[in-house]
């Protein structure tokens, strides 16, 4: 039993290596089959924006936007095979689509309170799901290299500035209506400025001032945090793209790309990964009574 | 700020498009992954709950089933104890009481074949004495050659008869 058990692993080990291969190694030979073609290295530079394709009304339509498109019919047809006809005993997609559900939600409740990771689980786990099926989408084949009026058709959503910008907005939008709804205004201000540290007597009159100064240092963090989160998962993923175009239009066959087809797999994992997680925590410095429980309970001992 | 903006192509319209997509991703993701997967989730860990529990329940019942099995199998055993012992009392009693009887009966046999026994000597020796008295009757005629009268055989049996009454 346990022998089998072993064979279907190494089996399963094989055909991942065989397929993390082609996937790098099949968009190095399509690009530089390309890039032969054209034999001009700057057309094949990636623009930081995503270009406009064509306009629905006043709507412009960007590369990254259809790249979207795609993703989300991917995610949606994958989650369909997989919750259609649910079992109690999970088989086939079912199977991928719980690990993924439940891992998310084990990591959300791991780090928030049960009432805020309930709030916040659909959220994170969108985030990651989304981010990571549109970095390694991003590394297949045609992705960048397929071109319509000299643009190409497909770009990563998170190599598009809009979209991570628009993940950090809604964010920031919903950490703070969550933040208002765990502590309520009065609360939220005391939560940023309030002396801590179960401080009593005249002492709080001195201290009082400096948590003032470090409330207003954690407001500017509040408000860069949605920023860094969009800019770090868009420099990744964005230098990535810029830096597998380059390698693969400046050696010979491409070939020096493949070492970074490998390191981009596990920066797409690691990126989704990051992000997920940095949100959970900031979210989780804004919906925690941490430090008066610690009191309280100090006080009770 | 705004060269950055630009260079990086974020402006407002692109934004608001990004960020309806990313929210009809989660949608969908919401109706038709989280929801229905803790759903099940939720439903799993019930039934395994409520499956820990009867099994919780059948092992108790179990353990109860064997207590009383046991009880009763050490109430029959009592009980069978007990009825094997007055099986015993009343064969030992049965047997006494059998065994008086025999006796009584093998006492009353052997006193009744006494009797007969005594009855039937007596009747021999009478009618061995009767048969002597009548030889020695006989024999008294022949010897002395006369016929003797009815008093004579009378006196001679009677005689006769204390003679081997004596004896």
């Amino acid at each position: 039993m346990a022998v089998n058990v072993v064979i279907g692993s190494m089996r399963s080990l094989r055909i991942i290596i065989v397929c993390f291969l082609l996937a790098a190694v099949l968009p190095v030979a399509t690009s530089a089959l390309g890039a032969g073609k054209d034999g001009d290295h700057a057309s094949h530079s990636v623009s930081p924006d995503a270009p406009t394709l064509f306009h629905v009304g006043p709507l412009p339509v960007t590369n990254s936007m259809i790249y979207t498109w795609v993703v989300a019919a991917v995610i949606f047809f994958v989650i369909r095979a997989g919750t259609r006809k649910m079992g109690e005993v999970p088989s086939g997609v079912q199977n991928i689509v719980e690990a993924a559900v439940e891992g998310l939600e084990e990591l959300t409740k791991g780090l928030l309170e049960p009432k805020v990771a309930r709030w916040v689980f659909p959220l994170v786990a969108t985030f990651f799901l989304f981010i990571v099926v549109s970095n390694l989408m991003g590394l297949l084949p045609g992705v960048g290299s397929i071109k319509w009026n000299g643009n190409p058709i497909f770009r990563p959503p998170t190599a598009d500035a809009n979209m991570t910008v628009a993940m950090a907005a809604v964010f920031f939008v919903m950490s703070t209506w969550w933040a208002l709804k765990y502590n309520g205004p009065l609360g939220l201000v005391k939560h940023i400025f309030g002396v801590k540290g179960g401080m009593k007597g005249l002492i709080v009159i001195p201290l009082s001032l400096i948590f003032i100064f470090i409330g207003l240092i954690e407001v500017i963090s509040i408000c860069i945090r949605p920023v860094a989160l969009a800019m770090r998962l868009y420099g990744n993923i964005y230098g990535g793209e810029s830096v597998l175009t380059i390698m693969l239009t400046n050696s010979p066959l491409g070939i020096g790309a493949l070492p970074f087809y490998f390191l981009e797999l596990l920066v797409a994992v690691v990126q989704a990964l990051v992000f997920t997680l940095l949100s959970i925590a900031f979210i989780g410095t804004l919906c925690s009574h941490s430090d008066d429980e610690s009191h309280g309970a100090k006080d009770h001992h | 700020m705004g060269e950055t903006l630009h260079t990086l192509g974020i402006d407002l319209p692109k934004l608001i498009a990004q960020t309806i997509n990313f929210a009809i991703v989660m949608f969908v993701l919401w109706k038709w992954a989280y929801k229905p997967v803790l759903n099940m989730l939720e439903l799993r860990r019930e039934k395994i709950a409520e499956s820990m529990t009867n099994a919780d329940q059948v092992k108790q019942e179990l353990a109860n089933a064997r207590t009383k099995s046991q009880e009763i199998l050490n109430e029959a055993g009592t009980q069978g104890n007990k009825l094997i012992e007055e099986a015993r009392t009343s064969a030992a009693r049965i047997l006494e009481q059998e065994t008086q009887k025999a006796i009584a009966t093998a006492n009353d046999i052997i006193a009744k074949a006494r009797q007969a026994n005594e009855a039937e000597l007596a009747r021999m020796k009478t009618e061995l004495r009767r048969e002597v008295g009548r030889l020695v009757v006989s024999t008294t005629a022949r010897v002395t050659g006369k016929v003797l009268t009815t008093d004579d055989q009378q006196r001679l049996a009677e005689e006769t008869n204390r003679q081997l009454a004596a004896n």
